[in-house]
């Protein structure tokens, strides 16, 4: 059990959430693509971690399970009759993403990063306390 | 014999302390991952752990290891919040800064330590 192995289970947790940073920003950017390649409008992503035993120092990393698109709430339908994508009653499917839950989901991606952040910072401390007691 | 003592136990609360970092900092990873419970390893049972190995019974069984990498890990199942996680970040930032001033305590009277012995060394020669 070393510094290194809890440095390396910080640095996982960063990258899990900078890989949802990611999404967020995918998810904000299409805010308004009501078409898309594979047809329909763009549905909001949902990221889900697990949290990975290292076998060897008995901690948990986290890694990414997977990304998946959000089924779970509905598109948003605005009546727009002169829109060429407008269904037979007039209204026009808009994708289900709330930049309000985006913002918050961000706000919360990035203070975990800067909380993984400062468990390394804590752990190079040490390291450098330990190395100390050489001089 | 006192010195070799104060040393071992030095070294067995800097084991601790580096394991519960990284404990600590497996918690701040998985900060929202769903259904992880927050974990603490204490003290006590660690030493006990340590200060005990498994003893072997038969020539044929496997040597229990006399420091088991995680000791007594304690699991938080209380404040667990509706996606089933049970990590606090302030109470974890609390605690890796308790950890790392823990630390610099014991590294520091390792140092004064290995002075104290360097001081009664070098005496002789005056």
């Amino acid at each position: 059990m070393d510094l290194m192995k809890s440095v390396s289970v910080s640095a996982s947790g960063m990258a899990a959430q900078s890989t949802r940073m990611q999404m967020i920003a995918e998810n904000i950017a299409n805010a308004n693509s009501i078409e898309t390649p594979e047809g329909g409008p763009y549905r909001r992503k949902v990221i889900l971690f697990k949290a990975a035993l290292d076998q060897s120092s008995g901690l948990h990393e986290v890694k990414v399970q997977r990304i998946s698109k959000d089924y779970s709430k509905p598109l948003k339908q605005v009546y727009d009759p002169t829109h060429e994508l407008a269904d037979a009653n007039g209204f026009v499917a808009h994708p289900n993403v709330s930049t309000f839950l985006e913002n918050i989901d961000m706000r919360e991606a990035s203070r975990a990063y800067e909380a993984n952040m400062s468990a390394i910072e804590s752990a190079k401390e040490m390291m450098v306390r330990s190395l100390d007691l050489l001089r | 014999m006192d010195g070799i003592n104060l040393s071992q136990a030095l070294r067995h609360r800097m084991d601790y302390l580096i394991t519960r970092q990284g404990v600590v900092s497996g918690n701040v990873a998985n900060a929202s991952t769903p259904n992880y419970l927050a974990r603490d390893v204490d003290f006590d049972s660690l030493l006990s752990k340590k200060m005990a190995p498994m003893k072997q019974t038969d020539a044929q069984h496997m040597p229990g290891k006399a420091q088991s990498a995680l000791g007594g890990v304690t699991v938080d199942k209380v404040n667990i919040r509706h996606d089933g996680n049970s990590v606090k970040l302030d109470e974890e930032m609390l605690k890796l800064q308790e950890i790392q001033m823990n630390y610099r305590l014991m590294t520091q009277l390792k140092a004064k330590h290995a002075s104290m012995q360097r001081m009664a060394v070098s005496s002789n020669n005056r």
